[in-house]
């Protein structure tokens, strides 16, 4: 009968005892392969040593307490991760990486950080918080799926890294995401109420079916890069698309409604066709020492002007739609050698007389996760 | 002979350089050391005499920064491409999200003068991204700021500036997201814009001078809330853009006085 019993109280103790929290203090190495389910906190610096696989299992609290050695206000606990990273939760059960106690703030904690991780790893499902730099890659490789980035002081932040991001909530950052020497493809998310929402260079960026809005500077700036964007809204921005000596095409995009420039090429080579670029409070498009095809877009109703070229050389906007098809009316909504003598001359040839036919794809099938609203 | 000798004296006449350019050159370093200045204020820094602002500074929520009257900050542009996460610019930059007081005078205002950049620029481009106040409180008296991207960013703060003088900046003074900013007795010369006001933002503008603007003087968006006087727009290429009639202003000599804006919401 004593065993019984004996039995009946291990049976009753055993969640209890698996539930118990797991804490990590100072500065801690995982030399093999961990699960990490339940509670865990983070009061130090952990770090997932190479060949090493972490696997974090749905529902999974990741806490990192603050510590801030040099008092600028900014939290140093982190995850390093040289090995392998496999966070894979469910929208019933995501994994919460955040702030532990009630220090929660953005940069409460320091990062998610991969160095030199190679394939595998895997963030799904996951909220991610409180954050100097949510996730950062410094020659590592990263896959991220419908997941909520928010409340970081910088989203994602990759250096000489190939990161594929899709489906994710990118909201209320200081800053969405930064990059260089980085291969970006990034789909079917939205990133918002940031400073910038996405600023890169000397990278590739591939941007589908995203809605980057409402960022208090830029929505898109890239520096000696190349841009692959088809299906994008790009709206309620300071500036909308602003590139700087880059290459690419704009395709399919509607970049409307940006408090400055829709879009500013600055000593680019890009296809920008199929656009409706419209509503913007400056100029649709600024040009300057650019080159590429500029036709077939909707540039009407934007502040100022719906074409502006600032370069020397001459641009041709044959067959866009204007707003209006009459010569006179399209003249002023032009500003070149016309008017600056210095500036090349725009070819206005062929105005559409309707609008193009701009696809909105689907919206994007953003995550919900339980328990966001905590 | 005597001919000869004439036109040698005509010679330095005849040969003589341009005019000085428009753009006020980057200033000279002095060979003094001078205190530097980067990092995060804590609780309440008074900054007085020359300093040079070697780095990003960042004023956080709870912290103030007094700047004294006869101030001079030395900025020295920076030659990274980076952005940290906590701020805006890869340019050397002024971010306060706590106060900022500067309490400049007219015997003794506060200048922010630009050191020449080590990399090659344009005449007339900007050698630092300017004063950012996001979210906090400013005020700024007596104030010559030069060469900045942004000379003051009011974003959702509120700022009192007063017998101010920004050069040749790109942007004058910016007001967005629900910032307000009144500005009074300052001029704003020789940039791109003088200044922008953005929906959700107010704009209380007085007896004041907007200058030799390659683009727009005073810009007013839709959803901007504004109450101006006394204010003259001299010689810009578009003095006024804004989506109504605006009282309160004088044009002179700019390209074209008022442009309407054009636009409203599209879907």
């Amino acid at each position: 009968m004593k065993r019984v019993w004996l039995l009946v109280l291990v049976c009753l103790l055993l969640p209890a005892l698996a539930q118990a929290e797991l804490r990590y203090q100072g500065e801690q190495t995982l030399w093999k392969d961990t699960v990490w389910s339940g509670e865990v906190t983070i009061d130090g610096i952990l770090t997932v040593a190479p060949q090493v696989r972490l696997e974090i299992r749905p529902g999974t609290t990741v806490r990192f307490t603050y510590f801030d050695s040099n008092n600028d206000g900014i939290g140093e606990h982190e995850l390093f991760v040289q090995g392998v990273l496999d966070a894979r939760g469910t929208s019933a059960a995501p994994i919460r990486f955040t702030a532990a106690g009630p220090q929660r703030f953005p940069g409460a904690w320091g990062a998610i950080n991969m160095m030199a991780s190679e394939a595998g790893n895997h963030l799904d499902h996951c909220i991610v918080e409180y954050a100097y730099r949510g996730f950062h890659a410094h020659f590592g490789q990263g896959e991220i799926v419908d997941c909520l980035f928010r409340h970081n002081l910088r989203a994602f932040q990759f250096q000489d890294s190939t990161v594929a991001i899709s489906r994710c909530r990118i909201e209320d950052n200081f800053n969405g995401l930064q990059f260089r020497d980085a291969t970006v493809n990034l789909a079917d998310s939205l990133i918002t109420g940031g400073q910038w929402g996405i600023r890169g260079v000397y990278s590739t960026l591939n941007l589908s079916g995203c809605r980057i809005e409402n960022n208090r500077i830029n929505g898109v700036n890239l520096r000696e890069s190349e841009l692959h964007a088809r299906g994008n809204r790009i709206a309620g921005n300071r500036r909308g698309v602003y590139l700087q000596g880059s290459r690419g095409e704009l395709v399919g995009n509607r970049i409307v409604n940006n408090a400055e420039h829709g879009t500013f090429f600055e000593n680019c080579d890009c296809r920008v066709t199929g656009n409706r670029i419209a509503g913007n409070g400056r100029a649709g498009v600024r040009w300057l020492n650019s080159t590429g095809p500029l036709t077939g877009n909707d540039l009407s109703g934007n502040g100022e002007f719906a074409l502006i070229n600032d370069g020397r050389q001459p641009l041709d906007a044959t067959g866009n739609w204007w707003g209006s098809a009459d010569s006179g009316p399209i003249a002023d909504l032009v500003r070149d050698a016309a008017e600056r003598p210095a500036c090349g001359p725009v070819t206005l040839a062929a105005p559409l007389v309707v609008p193009p036919e701009i696809e909105s794809g689907p919206e994007p099938q953003l995550p919900a996760l339980a328990g966001e609203g905590d | 002979m005597r001919r000869f000798w004439l036109l040698l004296c005509l010679l330095p006449v005849a040969c003589a350089p341009p005019p000085v350019a428009k753009v006020p050159p980057a200033a000279e370093a002095s060979s003094t050391a001078r205190p530097e200045l980067s990092g995060t204020v804590t609780g309440v820094r008074i900054l007085r005499g020359e300093l040079e602002l070697t780095g990003d500074l960042r004023v956080p929520a709870g912290s103030r920064l007094l700047i004294e009257p006869g101030t001079t900050i030395w900025v020295r542009p920076s030659e990274s491409t980076k952005i940290d996460p906590e701020y805006l610019s890869a340019q050397t930059e002024i971010l306060v999200q706590g106060e900022l007081e500067i309490r400049g005078s007219e015997s003794e205002p506060v200048r922010f003068r630009a050191l020449p950049s080590a990399d090659p620029v344009e005449p007339g481009d900007p050698l630092w991204a300017g004063i950012e106040l996001i979210g906090g409180r400013a005020h700024l008296e007596h104030l010559e700021l030069e060469r900045a991207e942004t000379g003051v960013l009011v974003q959702g703060g509120t700022a009192e500036v007063n017998a101010a003088r920004l050069v040749t900046c790109r942007t004058g003074l910016a007001v967005q997201a629900g910032g307000h900013l009144t500005l009074a007795k300052s001029s704003l010369n020789g940039g791109e814009t003088g200044l922008f006001c953005w929906a959700g933002s107010s704009l209380n503008l007085s007896d004041s001078l907007i200058a030799d603007q390659d683009e727009e003087g005073l810009y007013l968006a839709n959803g901007c809330s504004s109450t101006l006087s006394d204010t003259l727009l001299r010689h810009n290429d578009r003095g006024l853009v804004a989506p109504g009639e605006v009282a309160g202003l004088r044009f002179e000599d700019n390209r074209r006085d008022v442009l309407p804006l054009a636009n409203g919401d599209l879907p």
